[in-house]
């Protein structure tokens, strides 16, 4: 004897599609889809900029993000309050903050890994660019690290990250750390056990250079 | 037939997928719109307080737009690659806003009781209402990883692929996490009941 998906009576699954039936049933009532539609201005821009966008070159188009965010945020009629983050991407982010240091990490297994700084009112803005650090599980993720010499050695987290599926990475990350006392820039592989050190597993390393 | 802003009913996600890659404003326009409540209602419940949902979906649009060359026909509905994006709009924002988690009380939310226009009596909607009220307080005791799957699988309604899209992680472990948080809210609503 099967149910309606044809799992037979004695398949330990079929308590699973039940207990999904029923729950995601019970969910979607509990959570009715509300009756939501962009505005008639936001439509309006998303295809300008859709069109815009398709008359670039492929590899030209980088760039319209910020502008078609606060567009269509300003032709919705709202965001007064989302000023500070709306079209905030990752060269919004950097246009807010003065050029300030850049470091060139490298692994030994040939990873690469070029950073840039800026001193912002919030601290430090990092950006940092690879191609070449391994895709790693699930279970894992890269963290970057600032050290400082003050009060002995001293690593401060600038935040972690992941490369997409392809192993690129572009993440915009922030720290508060002073860059003229850091010593050392280091790249670890983390465990996702939510031990908030460093792992000591060193994918790159590398030193600051100071922007004059 | 040709409706107006929009692609024409009967294309397939496949067609779809390959037009809105190719910059077609009718295939994103369809996709905003059949895709927009949904995007809103994530956002809102993921989002730190004081950020506006609407705003996250639309930097999530700007951000597709601009990173069309990044999206690849997986065999998946284009909602699974905005999902992906909103989702990194969303963790930026609980990222600035100091907060590792958001617990938003129902009371706060739109979603509020919803008058369901349909032919059942009084009593029918009193205790239909109080399951619905279970339901939703049981999925607010769950953790934030559990409502993610929850919501991406139940809710938004993706499939199991696009749910794995969405959250980088194989199906084997999207099924897992879907039924083991399903189990767990179960439980919750006994207790809740109780």
């Amino acid at each position: 004897m099967t149910n309606e998906d044809g799992i037979p009576a004695d398949d330990p699954s079929r308590d699973d599609a039940e207990l999904e039936r029923l729950l995601g049933a019970e969910l979607r009532q509990a959570f009715p889809a509300e009756d939501l539609a962009p505005s008639p201005e936001q439509v309006a821009l998303l295809r300008d900029h859709v069109a815009s966008m398709r008359r670039r070159p492929a590899r030209g188009r980088w760039r319209l993000l910020a502008a078609a965010a606060a567009l269509l945020v300003a032709g919705a009629g709202i965001g007064v309050g989302a000023t500070t983050w709306v079209g905030a991407d990752d060269e919004d982010l950097l246009a807010r903050g003065s050029e300030e240091f850049s470091a060139e990490l490298t692994g030994p297994a040939g990873a690469r890994v070029v950073i840039d700084g800026a001193a912002a009112p919030e601290g430090r803005i990092v950006t940092l660019r690879s191609d070449t650090l391994p895709v790693v599980p699930y279970e894992q993720f890269y963290e970057l690290w600032f050290l400082t010499d003050e009060g002995g050695s001293t690593w401060v987290s600038a935040g972690t990250f992941h490369p997409d599926e392809e192993g690129n990475t572009v993440v915009v990350l922030h720290a508060a750390v002073d860059p003229s006392v850091v010593t050392d820039v280091q790249i670890t592989r983390e465990p996702r056990d939510g031990n908030p050190a460093p792992s000591g597993d060193l994918v790159a390393r590398g030193t600051v250079d100071l922007i004059d | 037939m040709r409706i107006i802003g929009s692609v024409e009913p009967g294309t397939s996600e496949r067609d779809l997928l390959a037009r809105f890659r190719a910059l077609d404003p009718d295939a994103w326009e369809t996709v905003y719109r059949r895709s927009y409540s949904r995007l809103v209602e994530y956002a809102r419940r993921r989002l730190p307080g004081g950020y506006d949902p609407h705003d996250a979906v639309s930097e999530c649009l700007a951000r597709a737009v601009d990173r069309i060359d990044d999206l690849a026909d997986h065999g998946v509905r284009v909602e699974a690659w905005l999902y992906g994006i909103l989702r990194l709009v969303v963790l930026e924002q609980i990222r600035r806003s100091g907060r590792q988690e958001r617990e938003r009380p129902v009371a706060d939310s739109p979603l509020g009781l919803v008058e369901v226009a349909d032919e059942r009596g009084p009593l029918e909607h009193v205790l239909r209402d109080e399951q619905v009220s279970s339901v939703r307080a049981a999925f607010e005791r769950l953790s934030v990883d559990d409502q993610e799957v929850l919501w991406l699988r139940q809710v938004a309604e993706l499939s199991v692929a696009e749910v794995a899209e969405v959250l980088k992680k194989g199906h084997g472990a999207v099924r897992q996490a879907n039924f083991r948080a399903l189990a767990r809210l179960r439980t919750l609503i006994e207790e809740v009941d109780a």
